[in-house]
């Protein structure tokens, strides 16, 4: 084998010290203690089991919306098919309505806070709770023409059946129920309705029949109380429903409209098809020159003056029955009014043509027929790429009272522009976001079903991280307000965190740790830790995996290291079981020369470095004194003659063998870096990392060094890095992209740099020079006036 | 969902957005689920002055101003202005709700320094003239309670002795700082 000159070369780690004691500290500990165990509904790479089981529930509706008394009137059918191993004695159906029951838990607790400084919306918005009642009125739960027995508890009704309902086994039965439609802006909700000055309501209706609650592998029956804040967990089914409502309105929902002749004008069914047409013209001009087809703009169904006139007339006393179907959907919701305007464009995902659609009132305009639309049709083909192809026939984004919601096929986003029709940009960029955040929810969790009420990382997070991804392909530095690591910095400093793997019910800071700490963690881990390729087809994998199923966060995580093939466990522990932030700081950097490698050369240089250590005072006057050896003869040996920097033939031999051994290139190698550089750092945050390295040569140049995570394997808490260059290393940069979260960066160079606060640097905009610094500054700008050659320059 | 108005359970959820617009004030746009303000405090002894970078929702912003003035502004439209109608009252929201408060009970006086509200964030700079040493001095940070009642006031503090976090939510007293 070589001598130990080459040595550097192979161990990069040249120096590991103190060892992590504390194994359960080991940041590269294993997951597997922290997963639940595979199964045969849940594989061990995450994929589906062999065994994998869901419940599935069809539904007929036909519903009447009462325009008069604001009260939703409806019948339903359910066919309930057991898929799973169990005989059921009972069936869960969520009433969530009864939110809105004066008494509810929900009513009741919100109440309980503190009252100093109740904010004056918090005092209407309990006055109005004492007087709405939206509770469910239920008045037949029937099968075979049998009424079944019904327990309403809270916003849960069991439903006990009269024999249990075996493996494979299905059963149909029929509820007909009632309930008031909540005012938005009184009350609160996540549907509702919005009284306009000019009289007219625009109702966005969700959540508003019986629907059956999951039953899985995992949690039996999810029947937890709905309290408002977590979400909700669905079964997959098909649904047609008949929607009753007044004439003049417009009806949009979840699936596809059965009877457009009987809806719909001459003119709205000929636009409609005019915008499919232009869709399919686009394809077949597109399979001509073999490309993507061209983008499409959208075209107006209901022209904004249309709208303006149906507003303005009398209302009609006459109704139409709107209906649809939707084929594999969680949930349905829908929207009605007689203010709507409505665009239609076609979008072609793969190789189907999707119908992306707009509902909104006059007073959304002239932002929505801009924004909302596009958007629509920007985020299938964004998130289509990243996950499957959308597999809905349309996508529709309604304007009305309600902030941002999403459903299947089917989103509900408030922004809108001043009553002077302008906007701000905040305004813009707030509508262009909250539609992709909610179309984007068809992905996760409307088709990729994880349970929201439990984990709601599991689609806000990856739903906010694919949002982020989008937004950056709508234009140049899009004004995101979540994605980039270094916004999510103060969050992470923070002593009030609970680790992202944290039961929905109890999360503190839900906004942080539930959307923008996972959709941060991805980011990360697609640019700087696993590669944009890997990351992307692995997390294409457990889309795909668990389209139209319902994963948890184990077959996540373990999709995402099956797929990648790289071992993250590291990873999830450190972002979403545990608090730390990530903090690495440069602490000591060493040079080194490479020696040359003849020992001729080598041994020359070593005793003119010998020589020119200086003589010590002790040295100097002690030679001048008599010395033993010289009086008594005998007592010098060879050592007293020899000097280990002498060339011997021994080091001759020596080198000549390491010169056949290392092969051209290894020479060449060793010639063109010379340059050592030991670079020591510490993780003072607790996450471990990658290393991004910039070292900054003498002569300018930059080198970038991306250095893996598990360098930090053995010492979690201090590594040394050995660099080779050609050129000595003047300075050294740690997170030069600020692509880690690195909570302070202020310690990420070497030689240190003083680094100012936001603070300082909004007080003091030169910002990041020391007074020392700004001084020099100051000094070489004098000098550079003062210099005489400069003026002529300037005279010219 | 995205909406900042998520709680149908807790007072907040919709009616804020529904309230702006009952009076004339601007809809609160799009997207946050956050009901939190996040502030880095840092105590500068040398200087003696606590400097103060408070990170909010430029929304919130914006509401809580419109809310206090009792008439919709944006201040993302406008540059800071000490002078301004709009930036004398963040500088009154600061002394209310952004307090610190000495051993005797008197409050120190704020300096509002300036802001920048972005689409993504708002920041706004601000100090306090502090002795050497906190010993006694205490923290009440009550913004946008009167806005949210699920609003969270996180407060990094960086001091000669190392960092430390206080969190504020409704009903929380002052906290030493
Ligand atoms: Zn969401």
């Amino acid at each position: 084998m070589p001598g130990p000159f080459v040595a550097p070369l192979i161990g990069l780690i040249l120096a590991v010290t103190n060892p992590v004691v504390d194994p359960l500290a080991d940041p590269f500990r294993q997951l597997d203690e922290d997963l639940p165990t595979p199964t045969t509904t849940r594989a061990p790479s995450g994929a589906p089991g062999h065994r994998y089981w869901q419940q599935e529930v069809d539904y007929r509706i036909a519903v009447t919306l009462d325009d008069a008394t604001q009260r939703i009137i409806g019948s339903e059918r359910i066919d309930y098919q057991n898929n799973s191993p169990d005989g059921l004695d009972y069936l869960w159906l969520q009433l969530d309505a009864n939110i809105f029951a004066p008494g509810s838990a929900a009513a009741l607790t919100s109440t309980s806070y503190a009252l100093e400084r109740v904010p004056f919306s918090g005092l209407v918005r309990m006055l109005a709770r004492q007087t709405f009642d939206g509770s469910v009125t239920i008045s037949r739960v029937e099968s075979k023409g049998k009424a079944l027995p019904h327990t309403i508890v809270g916003t849960m009704m069991r439903v006990d059946l009269a024999e249990p309902l075996e493996p494979g086994k299905s059963m149909r039965f029929e509820v007909d129920w009632s309930h008031a439609v909540n005012e938005s802006k009184r009350v609160g909700g996540r549907g509702g309705y919005e009284r306009f000055e000019d009289g007219n309501t625009l109702y966005e209706i969700a959540q508003w029949f019986p629907r059956l609650a999951p039953y899985d592998d995992v949690n039996g029956w999810q029947h937890k109380a709905y309290l408002g804040a977590g979400e909700f967990a669905l079964e997959f089914g098909d649904y047609e429903v008949e929607i009753t409502a007044p004439a003049d309105h417009i009806v949009t929902a979840t699936g596809v409209l059965q009877n457009p002749k009987q809806v719909l004008s001459k003119a709205q069914i000929d636009r409609l098809k005019a915008v499919e047409d232009a869709g399919k013209a686009r394809v077949k001009a597109a399979k001509k020159v073999d490309e993507t087809p061209k983008k499409g703009t959208p075209a107006f169904i209901v022209t904004p003056e249309e709208a303006a006139q149906t507003a303005a007339s009398p209302k009609a006393t006459d109704t139409k029955t709107w209906k649809f179907k939707a084929d594999n959907v969680r949930d349905f919701a829908f929207a009605s009014s007689r203010k709507f305007i409505w665009d239609a464009e076609s979008v072609r995902v793969g190789e189907q043509d999707v119908l992306a659609m707009s509902f909104y009132p006059n007073e959304a305009e002239p932002l929505w027929s801009r924004y909302s639309t596009t958007a629509i049709a920007h985020t299938l083909r964004s998130y289509s790429h990243y996950t499957f192809e959308y597999p809905y026939p349309v996508a529709i984004s309604v304007n009305g009272p309600v902030g941002g919601m999403e459903y299947p096929m089917i989103c509900f986003n408030g922004p809108r522009p001043e009553k002077d029709g302008t906007y701000t940009k905040r305004t813009k960029y707030g509508l262009i976001s909250v539609v992709i955040h909610e179309v984007g929810h068809n992905f996760f969790p409307m088709i990729i079903n994880s349970d929201e009420r439990q984990w709601t990382w599991m689609d806000e997070g990856l739903n906010t991280f694919l949002q982020f991804l989008t937004e950056q392909a709508w234009e140049t530095d899009y004004p995101s307000r979540r994605g980039e690591p270094e916004k999510i910095v103060p969050y992470m400093l923070s002593d009030y965190q609970v680790p992202i793997m944290t039961n929905a019910d109890s999360l503190l800071q839900k906004g942080n740790n539930a959307y923008a700490k996972p959709a941060t963690a991805l980011n990360i881990l697609r640019e700087t830790v696993l590669g944009r390729e890997l990351f992307d087809h692995a997390f294409r994998t457990y889309a795909r995996r668990w389209q139209f199923k319902r994963p948890m966060p184990a077959d996540f995580f373990r999709t995402m290291e099956d797929a990648s093939g790289v071992d993250l466990d590291w990873f999830w522990r450190g972002w979403f079981y545990t608090t730390g932030h990530v903090d690495i700081a440069v602490e000591g950097v060493t040079a080194h020369v490479m020696e040359p490698l003849d020992p001729r050369e080598a041994k020359a240089l070593q005793k003119a470095e010998r020589d020119a250590h200086p003589v010590t005072q002790s040295q100097r006057r002690n030679a001048e004194q008599p010395k033993l050896v010289d009086e008594i003869e005998g007592l010098s040996d060879f050592y007293n003659e020899y000097d280990p920097l002498d060339v011997v033939p021994e080091d001759i031999a020596s080198y000549e063998r390491l010169m056949k051994f290392l092969s051209d290139e290894d020479k060449a190698l060793i010639q063109k870096l010379p340059h050592f550089t030991a670079v020591t750092f510490a993780n003072r945050g607790g996450l471990v990392m990658p290393l991004i390295v910039e070292l900054e040569l003498a002569s300018g140049a930059r080198e970038e060094v991306r250095i893996p995570a598990e360098i930090w394997r053995r010492n979690a808490e201090r590594v040394t890095k050995l660099f080779m260059t050609a050129e000595p290393v003047v300075a050294v940069h740690l997170d030069p992209h600020l692509e880690t979260a690195d909570a302070d960066t202020s310690n990420n160079h070497y030689p240190p740099q003083v680094e100012s606060t936001r603070f300082q640097v909004y007080k003091n905009p030169k910002g990041g020079k020391n007074p020392m610094q700004q001084a020099r500054d100051r000094e070489t700008k004098a000098t550079d006036q003062s210099q005489p050659e400069a003026k002529p320059e300037a005279a010219k | 969902m995205s909406l900042s108005r998520r709680g149908l359970g807790g007072l907040g959820g919709l009616c804020v957005v529904g309230l702006a617009s009952a009076l004339g004030l601007p809809r609160r746009a799009a997207a946050h689920p956050y009901h939190v303000s996040i502030a880095e405090a840092h105590h500068r002894p040398e200087a003696g002055r606590l400097e103060v970078s408070l990170r909010l929702t430029p929304e919130d912003l914006d509401a809580e101003l419109s809310r206090r003035l009792g008439k919709a502004v944006s201040v993302a439209e406008q540059p800071f202005d000490a002078r301004s109608e709009a930036d004398r009252e963040l500088e009154r929201m600061l002394r209310e709700d952004f307090r610190v408060i000495g051993a005797d009970g008197i409050l120190y006086g704020v300096h509002l320094v300036g802001r920048e509200v972005g689409v993504d964030e708002a920041w706004i700079y601000f100090e306090f003239a502090v002795p050497p040493k906190l010993t006694g001095l205490k923290l009440h940070v009550r913004l946008l309670f009167e806005l949210e009642v699920q609003q969270e006031n996180t407060v990094n503090l960086v001091l000669p002795e190392g960092r430390r976090s206080l969190l504020f939510r409704r009903g929380d007293e002052p906290q030493a700082l």
